[in-house]
């Protein structure tokens, strides 16, 4: 009789022991891989040119038409800020080596119709100051069909408003010459 | 002599006690489960354009994943199920950054042998985005009395940024692991 308690009880605790949920599993590792897309075109007005030619253009200065505009566009997968300053202080004579003071050319952007963000949309002098965003934290997409403007223009405030040069053109008695320089557009990831 | 007597009946009784254990484990004992991949057991995912980046779709891996399932188990399951889920809710990147795995999603694109077959299967054939929780993609019921032998394969897609999610995402190497669980339901 003991026996066969003693038997019955084995079998019980073999289904106890057995009887549980069997299981297995895989492991499958995922990597992904986010390259940086952060690219900035110049469409168009990569040479932006004012001829001051009349006493008209040196008293009253040069406004903008699309002559006197840059279009950019950009494609960035991260929000972003484009940077926009001139390589040297001044505007240098190729010719008698005068130079023109940057607060005389002024610009403001016109952004795409899409994306969303802030830019520079009123008139500022132009200067070399590095870390001047034109763009701020503009949402990160691909702007090609539809670019930023960069609308310039030259010795038009001379008031002096919005940073400009107070003086205009004429005032200033610049010596004529071919005054140049080149300015940078960088753009980076809003971080 | 008497000794010898004694040593004899505790013999027999653990060679009793041994036999029984070997037969219930004969009765009771056909039981295992298998999860084996065979292709595609790594899932790379690049994001290099900008289209990559912004599509709705997402980017997919379309068949990407053979995995065999198995199951064997004699001892009364009432069913069985098949389950995925990641080891992490958040894909670390190698730069600190990270983002939801929510964002990577699976679908089973086929089954072999068809399935379902009979009333009580489940078969999930929409995209499941990941977590930590177990979610259950494929599963049949049994008769306790009925022994159960489950054998599958399943053909696996991914997907990873559907609605343009990736957009603004940290650029970094991310990863985590996806798991395929079979078990039985006792």
């Amino acid at each position: 009789m003991r026996k066969l308690i003693l038997g019955f009880a084995l079998l019980l605790f073999g289904q106890l022991s057995f009887g549980q949920a069997v299981s297995d599993n895989a492991v499958i590792p995922v990597s992904v891989t986010l390259n940086s897309i952060l690219r900035l075109t110049v469409v168009s007005g990569g040479n932006i040119q004012f001829v001051v030619n009349t006493i008209d253009q040196y008293t009253d200065g040069i406004g903008n038409s699309t002559r006197y505009t840059t279009t950019f566009t950009v494609a960035s997968s991260r929000n972003f800020n484009v940077f926009m300053y001139s390589e040297s202080d001044a505007l240098y004579g190729t010719d008698a080596g005068g130079a023109m003071p940057l607060d005389n050319v002024g610009y403001l952007v016109v952004p795409p119709a899409t994306g969303a963000g802030t830019c520079q949309a009123t008139l500022l002098a132009l200067d070399d100051v590095a870390t001047k965003e034109i763009v701020s934290a503009w949402a990160a997409g691909s702007y090609s069909a539809s670019p930023f403007q960069v609308q310039w223009e030259l010795g038009t405030t001379p008031g002096g408003t919005a940073g400009m040069n107070a003086a205009s053109l004429l005032e200033q008695s610049l010596p004529a010459d071919n005054y140049v320089t080149n300015v940078f557009l960088t753009v980076a990831a809003d971080i | 002599m008497i000794i010898l007597k004694e040593t004899n009946f505790l013999l027999l009784r653990s060679i009793v006690c041994l036999l029984f254990l070997s037969l219930n484990q004969l009765v009771f004992g056909q039981e295992g489960a298998d999860v084996i991949v065979y292709k595609g057991n790594n899932v790379p995912f690049m994001f290099s354009s900008i289209n990559d980046y912004r599509s709705l779709g997402g980017k997919e891996l379309t068949g990407w994943s053979k995995i065999k399932v198995k199951l064997q188990d004699d001892l009364g399951a009432v069913g069985w199920e098949v389950n995925v889920s990641v080891d992490d809710d958040l894909f670390d990147g190698q730069d600190g950054n990270s983002f939801s795995s929510l964002y990577l999603e699976v679908q089973i694109q086929s089954v072999t042998p068809a399935f379902p077959s009979v009333a009580g299967d489940i078969l999930e054939t929409d995209w499941v985005p990941l977590s930590t929780t177990p979610t259950v993609i494929m599963s049949g019921t049994n008769l306790p009395a009925n022994p159960l032998a489950v054998e599958y394969e399943l053909v696996i897609n991914y997907r990873c940024g559907f609605n343009g999610v990736m957009v603004n995402q940290a650029w970094d190497y991310y990863t985590d692991n996806i798991i395929f669980t079979i078990t039985s339901k006792e």
